[in-house]
């Protein structure tokens, strides 16, 4: 339609939202672009230019690369298995269910708690001889191994407590999504002689639900990219950096190394990794819809 | 096939199976922060043992949490709105308007998500000195007034709506503004309830600015007063996890209110 | 200007609150009106007893000295201050003074931004320089210059579960590597562990792993700025720590968290390695009879001397010298004495630590007394402004090598190369 033609009003819609995040992110984004070609000692307010040489370290350096694989590991894991517990609940927990409100803020409730709190209830939960884990997996029978002091735990443990602390976030998500479909496809689809379970769900409610899923996922990968806080809370990044995450690594490196330059290197490569991926994931789905943005 | 009632039965029992799970964790934090203080330092238990509820008030006066209540609500409450109108102005115009270079800005302002906070402060904070915020209320509100995570949530949204929605209203005349504001923001309530509540969420939830935008006790957040309780080898466990407990109390309370909002939905708004 | 606005009598607290803050919000932190020079102090103590003392001590000096107000804005946990401290002196709104542990000092001299005190120790009459233990000045000292004053002292010994000792038949209390190592073996039965190693990368485990190096005559950093702990000592030092956890004596601790006492306290552990700062809180719970002994010898007798020092960051004249007055003030005996006694930390004045009341304190209180007969065998971390950076590598390798991930050797080796090329200038 011609009249959408409008950039005049476009520009002074996008305007208050882009001159603030111009301000307070994409500068400082194209700042720590800048400051990852020098060497910068922030105290003295000294700026030394060495080209690529950040970049070289970084990418040479074993712990960045674990980093990664850690994150990556950590994405996968995190990202399909929590919007399938996500959405499992959105179906669950809908109005037909008594009490449906209780059950849902209970759900809830772990996302709005202090990760801290968090961390420290996960870490007793998972000690070794008197957590709760163990308690119940000696009960039957089982070993229980030294979750977070081992290498090959300390990944799942931080995991199953991201899942845990988010769930509720993207089911509220998926309960939006869900109630936006209107109740007259459900009914033409029963007409159709649908039967209610798996087949509605085929053909009515994950096709409507689409937009929603596709928010989920883009959002939900970003934030599990981003992943800082359950590492920091329960294992501090260990053991062996078995659960250092770029975000993680960069923290280490700015903070405890005192390496700026180094730190915003890894900026940048994550933000250009993270954005390859969600432009990636914007063009399958502009291959699955028709249209990308309208 | 099994019953409809037999069903919803089967259905109560999942969920309370599920509540049992999510609630164990927050079982323990509230059984600890029951506990005598000293009992606490030797860590966890499942049942409690005494139920010392001046742990609440002994942790309530360890600092000044009602100014930190004020503080955080404020914040929250600034912060909440404000991403509301900006992600609804853009999220409209990225949704319905054809621009010059649409999908290229939309793209970098998704960007801004991917870059965590941590990584940022530094620049931000001088920034903020320099117009001279630091320490005051704009340093915490500012910085967070505009979120892509809104206007991607509306951008979608809004794609969602039929556009004739909105053609009888131009047919009538309308700008687009008044078509914004009577037509659209109507029917997006539950994207609205759920940034709304996201925002707040983020914001009450949100310790490392205000830890490095504020440093005058008196701007402190409900988050920062929770540090309170941890020094540098020493974890007061008992009074940090009541304080835990009245500092979620308001999120809770908000949601447990608010989760209503996006179950009414579309359906209701007269589609047909 | 500020503008202090007035409450009308009877007002409720809310809006007197309203007004404090308003006037918080006008007034940000400058030096004030009526001549009074404002110093702002951060610190990082809050919860109960400490910050109580802290205060009570505070208004003591501000009434004593009325030009000169200290206010003090805590930081919370330490490990938060990093980015916190760093952003505010890019930003040029460091406070007057913090309170932190000196190995950080370094980082900061060498940037400039902290004020040298040489002349104020010197100068001053009213302040003898004597009455401070030697090593706490070398620890305050970069490159000759004195930057930072002790504020309290505290070192590593062990604490003892005395009834798992005596259901074990240990009579006596371990005095060499080997003894401690017997008793740890005894100690582990019945689900119990002789002892707990504090694993991770962070400084908890490095500054004790420190204290083993030395006890085996190594050293961490040779005297022209090199790396001297990948040394016969050193894997000495690391292998002792392995042949702990092989031997199935002793378990690790919770990641970069072996200060906790949780499992200390339950009785899953008998021995850990910790500092003083715990004694209010342990004498306050019933589940454990807590002893404390020195830490083993090898070679020699040796503890990680820790404690909290006052930085003095560069602003004016006038708030420089109100700063020192505290720093001053802080120091002298009067305070020390008081501090020690009612926190548990362990005083830095020779006159405070030798006094009677101290010492009646100390006869009534052995655990107390263990640590304070320790500062003779104390020794302090190397000042460098790589420090920091230089304990994160060493205590990645140290973790590595425990996991089992390279031996001993090539661990220390790894770490030596590592920490080399961050010492070099660049």
């Amino acid at each position: 339609m011609s009249s959408r033609r409008d950039p005049v009003s476009a520009w002074l819609f996008i305007l208050p939202a882009t001159l603030l995040l111009a301000v307070f992110v994409i500068y400082p984004i194209l700042n720590l672009a800048w400051v990852s070609f020098h060497d910068w000692n922030i105290l003295k307010d000294e700026m030394r230019f060495v080209g690529l040489a950040n970049y070289r370290a970084v990418v040479s350096d074993g712990d960045f690369r674990g980093a990664l694989g850690t994150t990556v590991l950590y994405v996968v894991t995190t990202v399909p298995i929590g919007m399938a517990i996500s959405l499992a609940l959105a179906l669950l927990l809908d109005d037909r269910l008594r009490a449906a409100g209780l059950f849902r803020t209970i759900v809830f409730t772990p996302v709005v708690t202090s990760s801290v709190a968090a961390g420290i209830v996960f870490v007793w939960m998972l000690n070794e001889d008197r957590g709760v884990v163990n308690a119940a997996l000696r009960w039957v029978g089982l070993p229980g191994p030294p979750w977070l002091q081992s290498t090959t735990w300390a990944l799942p443990s931080v995991v199953v407590m991201t899942l845990w602390k988010q769930a509720g976030y993207n089911m509220v998500l998926f309960l939006a999504g869900l109630q936006g479909i209107p109740a007259t496809y459900y009914e033409a689809a029963a007409i159709d002689g649908a039967r209610p379970g798996w087949q509605t769900f085929r053909h009515v409610t994950w096709p409507q639900l689409w937009p929603t899923t596709f928010f989920v996922l883009v959002v939900s990968s970003i934030q599990a990219f981003r992943a800082f806080e359950p590492m920091y809370v329960m294992t501090r990044g260990g053991p062996v950096g078995s659960t250092t995450t770029l975000v993680y690594y960069i923290f280490d490196k700015a903070f405890r190394f005192g390496n700026m330059g180094q730190a915003a290197a890894v900026s940048v490569l994550m933000l250009v990794v993270v954005l390859a991926v969600t432009w990636l994931q914007f063009r399958s789905q502009e291959r699955e819809t028709t249209g990308g943005l309208g | 096939m099994p019953t409809s009632a037999g069903r919803e039965r089967w259905r109560l029992a999942a969920a309370i199976v599920v509540a049992a799970v999510f609630a164990a964790p927050l079982w323990f934090m509230l059984v600890v922060s029951w506990q005598a203080p000293a009992a606490a330092a030797a860590g966890h238990a499942w049942w409690p043992s005494s139920l010392q509820w001046t742990n609440y008030t002994d942790a309530w006066g360890s600092t000044n949490f009602a100014r930190q209540f004020v503080n955080s609500l404020v914040v929250a409450l600034a912060v909440t709105f404000g991403q509301i109108v900006t992600s609804l102005m853009a999220g409209y115009a990225f949704a319905r308007l054809e621009f010059a270079g649409r999908q290229a800005i939309f793209l970098v302002l998704l960007s801004t998500i991917i870059v965590p906070f941590q990584v940022l402060v530094i620049p931000v904070f001088i920034v903020l000195t320099k117009l001279g915020w630091v320490n005051t209320y704009w340093a915490l509100i500012v910085p967070s007034l505009a979120n892509a995570f809104g206007i991607f949530l509306y951008t979608q949204f809004f794609r969602t709506i039929p556009y004739e929605l909105e053609e009888a209203a131009h047919l009538d005349g309308a700008t687009r503004w008044q078509v914004l504001w009577q037509v659209l923001v109507p029917l997006a309530r539950p994207a609205t309830a759920t940034l709304f509540m996201f925002t707040f969420i983020a914001e009450w939830n949100d310790l490392f600015k205000p830890l490095v935008f504020t440093s005058t006790k008196n701007m402190r957040t409900v988050q920062l007063g929770l540090t309170v309780f941890q020094e540098q080898f020493r974890v007061d466990y008992a009074l940090l996890m009541a304080a835990v407990v009245f500092v979620t109390v308001p999120s809770v309370l908000l949601f447990f209110a608010g989760q209503k909002q996006f179950v009414k939905g579309i359906a209701t708004t007269g589609l047909k | 200007m500020c503008r202090v606005r007035r409450v009308a009598g009877g007002g409720s607290r809310l809006v007197a609150a309203a007004a404090i803050a308003l006037t918080a919000v006008a007034c940000r932190g400058a030096s004030g009106r009526d001549g009074v020079t404002v110093v702002t102090f951060w610190h990082g103590m809050e919860s109960g007893v400490n910050n109580r003392v802290l205060e009570t001590k505070i208004g003591e000096f501000n009434r004593a000295h009325p030009s000169i107000r200290v206010e003090a804005q805590v930081y919370g946990a330490a490990d938060q201050l990093g980015p916190k401290l760093d952003a505010a002196v890019a930003g040029r709104t460091p406070p007057d003074l913090l309170w932190w542990a000196p190995a950080f000092f370094p980082k900061y001299a060498s940037a400039g931004v902290l004020r040298p005190i040489d002349d104020f120790v010197r100068d001053d009459e009213t302040f003898d320089r004597g009455d401070v233990y030697d090593y706490l000045w070398a620890a305050g000292t970069y490159k000759g210059r004195l930057y930072v004053t002790p504020f309290s002292a505290n070192n590593l010994a062990v604490y003892y579960n005395r009834r798992l000792f005596s259901e074990a038949g240990l009579t006596r209390v371990p005095g060499t590597w080997e003894e401690f190592a017997a008793a740890a073996r005894a100690l582990t039965r019945g689900g119990v562990a002789g002892f707990q190693i504090p694993i991770g990368s962070a400084e908890w485990t490095v500054w004790i792993w420190q204290c083993f190096l030395w006890q085996a005559n190594g050293e961490l950093v040779s005297p022209d700025g090199r790396a001297a702990f990948s040394s016969e000592a050193g894997v000495a030092a690391l292998d002792f720590w392995r042949s702990l956890l092989a031997s199935g004596a002793a378990r690790f601790s919770e990641t970069d968290a072996g200060y906790k006492t949780d499992d200390f306290l339950a009785g899953r552990v008998a021995m850990v390695i910790n500092g003083p700062w715990n004694y209010a809180a342990l004498r306050a719970q019933r589940h454990v009879e807590v002893g404390a002994f020195p830490l083993p010898r090898r070679d020699r007798a040796a503890t990680n001397i820790g404690g909290e020092s006052l930085f003095l960051f560069r602003s004016t004249p006038e708030r420089e010298r109100a700063a020192w007055e505290f720093m001053k003030f802080v120091m002298g005996p009067a305070f020390q004495v008081d501090w020690a006694i009612d926190t548990g930390y362990l005083p830095v004045s020779k006159a405070a630590a030798s006094s009677e009341r101290y010492r009646a304190y100390l006869a009534e209180h052995p655990f107390l007394r263990v640590y304070s007969d320790q500062m003779a065998a104390g020794r302090t971390r190397p000042s460098l402004p790589e420090y920091p950076a230089l304990s994160a590598t060493l205590g990645k390798y140290l973790e590595a090598a425990m996991y089992d991930k390279y031996s001993s050797r090539e661990a220390l080796a790894r770490a030596a190369a590592d920490v080399d090329r961050l010492l070099t200038p660049r």
